[in-house]
């Protein structure tokens, strides 16, 4: 082989993935399709460092959030018998939630508009989640993140609560009803739904997560998850499945719920972005995709087709560290299958670091806090120097120019972020307008210098409760730390708040296999914090109150 | 092969035993038997993984669970050997952040669990069900006790946070971690490649079997202890590394360990009273149709251990389940039915206490607290403790009933005289302690009354948990908010002051039972007591 000729498909893929090819640690499924024909079908690495059988076609991954379009489908087919209405409020079907106006409808859960708190997002730390946790965690909701249909927040627990509606409106649990309506039919014989990993699954792969001291732990999840992230595929049926999915004529599913599948969402301000029902719609290099990636621990996959070429690609890991990241993996497929149509690949443009919009801004009536931070994300060297948004004390993400002087970020599974920098004073930006689903806030400029621990922590001790979240937070403060454990249901988290003004908190999770990220604004009352609102990316406005 | 047993050979009659569990559609056990010098039987049956659809076979590691525990006793006497670790020294002599009892419970005493320590595992399970206890959650339970079970060398209660804390001295003694010191010291010097001490089911070891937990409906589910364990009970071997080990055990002469540390590893200790325990460093040594076995048990989330040495007969016997449910404990002795045939004595007639209904009902320890119940089922006499399931009394010599529980010293109960057709106590014999217990009433109060002062909110520092007794629609409820999780207990009244109490969870039904303490009709403490924990107080918030 010489450098010239030009590869065949097979060598280009394999080449794509040799790095995985290895017999001493786990690694990935892969699955391509193109113009009708299985193109591509391989495993590689170990699909359990137990075991020590290694990865094939036939082993079965965990696809995780690509659970999602189905569990979107399987209420538009009891739609279609007339047993479910996807327009009405959610408590049709489940009651038991609390009445939070605007209610929202089955399918803004399904496109993350519905603006209900995850009670999955709350709990991280604080114990498994059996699927009665779960609904007992929204049922004890007092706010919500947005009101409905306002804005676009990712939310497992709203696929939570369309799985009960499934099973409600069925008579059937969910794993079943997704065999004999979707699996069965389309001869998906192969995938199921099993809804924790303490159920055992034949041929399944071994979850791997990187282990501190070398080598790898069992990525494990206790607690359930259905229509969020339940489903156990292998690439031959994800195959089946994205064929069906693309086709002009639907065996499961009439075209007028596919059509409601693949209706990109609107926003209540009329903006449109680009989740659809469990599916992204978006533009790669001039060619229409339609794809959803999954994430769980010790586990990671991405479903894409491009339609238009007949190419369907699915990739399912079995780790999550040794630069498996399938989502680029697909666009690198897409890249060397259909190099002939695509258009010039746009330079992804990182923003270089623009020293005086470098801060955090901070919104006093949302208690939001954002960042232009650097966002040299996990210390490599060629992330440095780059331009990242923060939000709720996450680390920098990478923005991108946009027209006049403003910044782009997007992430999947959320809409796009616009950031507009205000004046700058004394050579620093004074405020940025934060754009997200059309609608606009502003944040001001936090000082650079943050307080003494010690200052900041003035009436800050003491203990704390949250209702929605079910959970008692105790703040002390030692040896210069202000340290905030959170006590829940079935486990505790402890953060550590670092201040940015005495109002303002960034709380870092202290536990290094689990780093939590959020903010905290503190309201005090003659000195004395009386209420502590927390916010993270997925939950808004949790109030803790002094006891 | 022949279904007459006179006919069979050895591996002919070892295979039938085992032949329910060969199959492919469910886990199993693998098996190793050497007798007289020579490995004789070495399979696997079933699956080691329902998962990866492997088969166990002779090669498989499976966890030995609490068999363990006299890996533990040998490496804590190796460093005493070298004048490191002194056995009959207090445990706070090397951990000194425990709480000051008097006496301080000393290593040995820790090994043939006489120490009278609480355990983590008992107090975190009853408080928060099987929840992940993080790094460090271990030694925080020992350490924030104000009380203990008993008095050290008083009575035996097993305790596995006894062993956690040997390893911690093993650990701090030697410099090494726990699983560094056995793989150095014990395991490389005897050729056992296969075995390590492997401290959490969520890290991932090179063939090792899948644990699975056995379900009602013939399913299994991920057998899976969300804790790190050591010296109580971590290791994971192959049979054929066990026939080894115990090849050595029994030995004259020992690689591992000097004379007289195998000597102390196999001496039966003696209670305050003076009785004698079957329990050594983590060893048991007990009769069986006349001749002696040196044995002990192992059970984790899913799977379970037996080995057993006949040591006159040089019959070695190791099985490693990765399923519950197969009682490993029972098959050992079927094995040595089969090959000492000839060298046993008659199968004893086990014979059970029967009595009439006079002894039957509640009795309330006066100094312990424990609730005790004698009950009569099929005309045979059953013992309960602290509202656990009768288990079966034998008939003793007087008229007394006697009662072995694995892990446990014995119990040896005599009735008093009854009067108008009842006892109106029992005297108990615990390790050679006599208490007495009075009868409480036949007929139980009603609930509501008995809850009439009882419901509010108590606090557990001992155990970490805040209480709450509430009384909703005449059921009364005990719910434990512990450091990790929660529990809800349904608590029957006994009498006005004792309550029995059974864990509203079918797949951990633990039983306990409550002791009130009223000042003007209202409680204000009370005392759990649990088959392995004893006077957990709480008081009114």
């Amino acid at each position: 082989m010489t450098e010239d000729q030009p590869q065949d498909p097979v060598t280009a893929l394999d080449a794509l993935f040799a790095r995985w090819n290895r017999s001493d640690e786990p690694g990935l499924v892969v699955g391509v399709a193109h113009r009708g024909k299985v193109i591509y079908r391989r495993g590689f690495g170990l699909a359990s460092f137990e075991s020590g059988l290694a990865n094939t076609p036939k082993t079965r991954m965990r696809i995780a959030s690509t659970t999602k379009h189905f569990a979107a489908l399987a209420c538009l087919l009891l739609a279609e018998d007339g047993k479910l209405d996807i327009d009405a409020s959610i408590r049709t079907y489940v009651p038991e939630l609390p009445a939070l106006e605007p209610e929202p409808t089955l399918r803004q859960l399904m496109n993350h508009t519905g603006g209900y708190r995850c009670p999955t997002d709350m709990s991280f730390g604080l114990g498994e989640m059996t699927s009665q946790d779960s609904l007992d965690g929204m049922v004890r909701q007092t706010g919500v993140n947005f009101p409905a249909g306002e804005q676009m927040m990712y939310s497992n627990g709203g696929y939570e609560l369309l799985s009960l509606a499934i099973e409600r409106a069925s008579g059937q649990g969910f794993a079943q009803f997704l065999a004999e309506r979707i699996f069965q039919p389309l001869g998906m014989l192969d995938t199921l739904v099993a809804s924790t990993d303490r159920e055992l699954v034949p041929g399944i792969a071994t979850l791997h997560l990187p282990s501190p001291a070398g080598g790898f732990v069992r990525g494990y999840l206790s607690g359930e998850s259905r229509g969020s992230g339940g489903i156990v595929s292998t690439v031959d049926d994800m195959l089946i499945w994205l064929a069906h999915l693309r086709s002009a004529k639907h065996r499961v599913g009439s075209e007028a719920s596919w059509a409601q599948m693949l209706t990109m969402t609107r926003y209540a301000n009329g903006t449109v972005g680009t989740y659809c029902l469990g599916l992204e719609r978006e533009t790669y290099r001039g060619v229409q995709t339609v794809h959803h990636a999954g994430g769980l621990m010790g586990g990671a996959c991405q479903m894409l087709t491009v339609p238009a070429e007949a190419l369907d690609i699915i990739i399912i890991t079995n780790r999550v560290d040794g630069g498996v990241n399938p989502s680029a993996q697909a666009e690198a497929i897409v890249d060397l299958l259909l190099a002939e149509v695509l258009a010039p690949p746009e330079p992804k443009i990182e923003q270089d670091t623009i020293a005086r919009h470098l801060g955090r801004y901070y919104v006093a009536r949302t208690h939001m806090l954002y960042g232009l931070l650097d966002s040299n994300l996990f210390g490599v060297p060629d992330g440095a120097g780059k331009l990242g948004f923060s939000l709720c004390n996450t680390p920098g993400i990478p923005v991108y120019p946009m027209a006049d002087g403003a910044f782009g970020m997007k992430l999947s599974g959320m809409a796009q972020y616009v950031i507009r920098p205000g004046a700058a004073k004394d050579g620093k930006t004074q405020s940025l307008d934060i754009q997200y689903c059309g609608s606009h806030e502003t944040a001001l400029r936090l000082p650079d210098t943050p307080p003494e621990p010690a200052v900041a922590a003035a009436g800050l001790p003491g203990r704390y409760y949250c209702n929605d979240m079910d959970a008692t937070a105790t703040v002390t403060f030692a040896q210069d730390e202000i340290l905030m454990d959170v006590r829940g249901g079935s486990g505790h988290v402890a953060y550590r708040l670092n201040p940015l003004t005495a109002e303002v908190f960034r709380a870092n999770g202290t536990d290094p296999m689990l780093p939590l990220i959020a903010s905290l604004a503190v309201e005090r009352a003659n000195g004395e914090a009386q209420t502590l609102w927390f916010d993270t990316g997925r939950t808004r406005h949790l109030r803790f109150t002094r006891l | 092969m022949t279904d007459d047993p006179k006919q069979q050979t050895p591996a002919e009659g070892l295979d039938a035993l085992f032949a329910k569990w060969n199959r492919m559609d469910e886990p199993g056990l693998v098996v190793g038997v050497a007798h007289r010098g020579a490995v004789i039987y070495r399979r696997g049956f079933g699956m080691a993984s329902l998962e990866s659809g492997l088969v166990n076979t002779p090669k498989t590691r499976m966890r030995i669970g609490s068999t363990t525990k006299h890996f533990t006793c040998l490496a804590a006497l190796l460093l005493a050997e070298e004048g490191k670790l002194d056995i009959d020294a207090g445990i706070r002599t090397y951990i000194p952040e425990l709480p000051a009892f008097d006496p301080d419970p000393t290593l040995r005493q820790l090994m043939n669990h006489t120490g009278g320590l609480r355990c983590f595992i008992d107090l975190a399970m009853y408080s928060s069900g099987i929840s992940a206890i993080p790094d460090g959650g271990a030694l925080d339970f020992m350490v924030r006790q104000h009380d203990r079970n008993f008095a050290p060398g008083d009575e035996m209660i097993y305790c596995n946070g006894g062993y956690f804390l040997l390893s911690l001295a093993i650990e701090r003694v030697s410099g090494l971690s726990f699983e560094a010191f056995l793989k150095e010291r014990i395991f490389l010097p005897l050729g056992m490649t296969d075995t390590v001490a492997h401290s959490s089911d969520l890290e991932l070891l090179s063939g090792m079997a899948t644990l699975h937990n056995a379900a009602a409906d013939g399913s299994f589910t991920r057998g899976i202890f969300p804790v790190r364990i050591k010296g109580e009970g971590s290791i994971v071997s192959t049979i054929d590394d066990m026939l080894g080990w115990i090849r050595h055990l029994r030995a004259a002469d020992h690689r591992v360990g000097g004379a007289e540390t195998w000597r102390q590893m196999l001496t039966r200790p003696r209670y305050n009273s003076g009785t004698e325990s079957n329990y050594c460093l983590g060893l048991s040594r007990e009769f069986y149709r006349g001749i002696e076995t040196i044995h002990h048990a192992g059970g984790v989330m899913g799977g379970q251990s037996q080995m057993l040495t006949v040591p006159d007969h040089e019959l070695d016997i190791i099985i490693m389940a990765n399923r519950s449910g197969t009682d490993p404990s029972g098959l050992a002795l079927k094995i040595i039915d089969i090959l000492l045939a000839d060298a046993l004595d008659p199968l004893s007639a086990k014979v059970e206490g029967t009595v009439g209904e006079a002894v039957a009902g509640r009795y309330h320890g006066a100094r312990s607290h424990l609730l005790y119940g004698l009950s009569v089922t099929d005309g045979k006499l059953g013992f309960s403790l602290s509202n656990s399931p009768a288990m079966p009394l034998t008939a003793g010599a007087d008229g007394a009933f006697a009662l072995s529980i694995p892990g446990m010293g014995d119990f040896v109960i005599r009735a008093n005289d009854p009067v108008e057709g009842k006892s109106r106590s029992i005297v108990v014999d615990y390790c050679g302690r006599q208490e007495a217990a009075e009868r409480l009433p036949d007929e139980p109060p009603e609930t509501a009354a008995a809850a009439d002062g009882f419901v509010g909110r108590y606090d557990g520092p001992d155990q970490g948990a805040g209480a709450t007794v509430t009384l909703v629609d005449g059921h009364l409820r005990l719910a434990l908010q512990g450091q990790y999780g929660r529990t809800v207990y349904k608590l029957m009244p006994v009498s006005r002051d004792v309550f029995a109490g059974m864990a509203d969870d079918p797949l951990l039904p633990l039983p306990l039972s409550i002791t009130a303490h009223r000042t003007g009709g209202q409680v204000d403490l009370f005392w759990i007591d649990t088959g392995r924990t004893r006077h957990l107080q709480f008081t009114r918030l």
